[in-house]
């Protein structure tokens, strides 16, 4: 006699296999199965959602154009770069053709998860925010905001590889050889102000990110924890709880004008700056040059922060998040050379004004 | 009949354990085994403080809610999670190696309606790994599946009255771009 397991499968068993790390296209598409899967699938409340690329070539539909959200990489990336573009080394040229990704929205989407707690969206990788010379270059920020930026973090390096033990010329930095490593960390100007152009970058991919996220956050009165991430595992946005509060307070106020941005304004910050030439991490086997930590925050805050208590500034860099998304053993890395890195003196403090 | 779990190591000459399934089959288990079915722990204990006497493992543990099929796959996988986490002791990211790898092959033996067979089974012994485990595998076997798929891995048929699966495939259309082969 044939058991029909699946008939034996409680509501809660089957609602955790679903949410076991299923994507929201998997999930939308399971509704199909069955009355009971269409029944049970709005109520779970962690998703990742991949965000669905959108298919010109496909016959148009009545309203669809309603529910297609457009990504323009050229309005909302790249013409905020090009104020910067002269002073970019390395900028390519935008794709000619980007302006044809077209995504689905985020609340078209997830319209049928009401009760959603925690999202992660995943954006598709632009490929035009920024190209590096080679491929081994690495750029990683993670972002908190609330209503605003609250703090960026950003870790880059202009060779990041698995360490090749036999050949690494780089052996010779020495620890105990204090005065030439300090020498060594001189950071060139065009270097500096090319970190500096990246810093911006980032800052600009998060307040684009953090302008999608205000039209999504109203939708879901639930949510309690926001990640945005991208396909190429460079920047991550997130939001906890507090901070979900705090936008949705500032978005209910009269106050609120709409910037013409379509980002949101990054606020007057304050930067701080490490930089080592070479970073070996032998234990991980992996080597980066010209490794450079970016810590920012809003200067508003650190000056109410001060004020408490004159030593956070100094806590705070303990506490530097080193959560950057990339794969398993990567993040390993990073974090190591976060640790590493804030060992140093800070190489230089910074103003940004607001943009 | 009788189903003799033999022992794999002589070294734990600790006590067995006697679970019954509900098909009357008699299993034979490692104390350190069974102990890892919160369920079957739970009904231990509480016969010891009933009984304070018995220290010997004379107890029959009925399992009305458990086949012996599902069973047997459940121990072998406790035994050798068991051995690994055994021989990984200090080392927790070899352990997680090994454990996917003996994990990956695990799965290739396993038929989908076994899966849910094992998760209904692990679910009532409270056998919280490998639920994780198997929940996880179902989660990645239908991961951007078609729909057709995922019926057939459940072994179900639809229950959409003619129409309404049209309505929900064209209310959802992006969601099958790009589905994977089956």
């Amino acid at each position: 006699m044939k058991v029909d397991h699946f008939d034996r499968l409680p509501d809660a068993l089957l609602l955790f296999i679903l949410s076991n790390s299923l994507d929201a296209k998997t999930l939308i598409r399971c509704l199909l199965v069955s009355k009971r899967f269409a029944s049970l699938i709005p109520q779970i409340d962690t998703i990742f959602v991949t965000l669905p690329p959108h298919f010109q070539n496909k016959k148009r539909r009545r309203g669809l154009s309603r529910k297609v959200f457009k990504i323009l990489a050229r309005k909302l990336i790249i013409k905020p770069m090009q104020v910067l573009h002269h002073i970019m080394t390395c900028t390519h040229a935008a794709n000619s053709n980007s302006d044809h990704f077209l995504y689905y929205s985020p609340n078209e989407v997830l319209k049928n998860f009401n009760g959603l707690k925690s999202l992660h969206l995943e954006l598709p990788s632009l490929g035009s925010e920024i190209e590096f010379n080679g491929g081994s270059s690495l750029l990683k920020w993670k972002a908190e905001f609330g209503e605003e930026l609250k703090s960026c973090t950003i870790l880059s390096s202009k060779c990041f590889c698995r360490e090749n033990l036999s050949s690494s010329s780089y052996t010779y930095v020495n620890e105990s050889e204090e005065e030439e490593e300090e020498l060594q960390s001189f950071l060139a100007e065009d270097e500096l102000k090319s970190r500096i152009v990246w810093t911006i970058s980032c800052l600009v991919s998060a307040s684009v990110r953090h302008h999608l996220l205000k039209q999504i956050v109203p939708n879901f009165p639930t949510l309690q924890r926001l990640v945005i991430t991208d396909a190429g595992k460079r920047g991550k946005l997130c939001m906890g709880k507090e901070q979900l509060v705090e936008l949705r307070n500032s978005m209910n106020s009269p106050r609120t004008s709409e910037s013409s941005l379509e980002r949101t304004p990054i606020p007057k910050l304050c930067m701080k700056l490490w930089y080592v030439p070479v970073m070996e991490l032998p234990a991980l086997g992996y080597a980066m040059k010209e490794v450079a930590l970016v810590l920012i925050k809003p200067v508003s805050g650190v000056i109410g922060k001060v004020v408490r208590d004159g030593d956070l500034l100094v806590a705070d860099d303990l506490l530097v998040s080193d959560d950057f998304d990339g794969e398993d053993e990567e993040k390993v890395v990073f974090g190591e050379a976060v640790r590493e890195i804030i060992k140093k003196k800070v190489m230089y403090v910074m103003e940004m004004s607001s943009f | 009949m009788s189903n003799q779990s033999e022992s794999p190591n002589p070294t734990s000459s600790s006590n067995k354990i006697t679970l019954k399934t509900s098909d009357n089959e008699v299993f034979e288990v490692e104390e350190a085994v069974a102990m890892k079915f919160c369920t079957v722990k739970q009904y231990f204990d509480d016969e010891n403080n009933n009984n304070v006497t018995s220290g010997t493992s004379t107890t029959l543990i009925p399992l009305p809610n458990v086949e012996s099929h599902p069973l047997a796959i459940l121990i072998t996988y406790c035994k050798k999670h068991l051995e690994i986490k055994a021989n990984n002791a200090d080392n927790k990211k070899e352990m997680e190696i090994d454990m996917e790898h003996y994990e990956r092959e695990f799965l290739k033996n396993v038929m989908p309606q076994e899966l849910t067979e094992l998760i209904l089974a692990a679910n009532y012994l409270n056998f919280k790994e490998a639920l994780d485990f198997f929940c996880r595998a179902v989660a990645s076997a239908i991961q951007n599946k078609s729909v057709e798929y995922v019926r057939k891995f459940f072994g179900l048929e639809s229950d959409f009255k003619p129409g309404e699966e049209e309505k929900l495939r064209e209310e959802f259309a992006w969601s099958f771009e790009g589905v994977d082969e089956d």
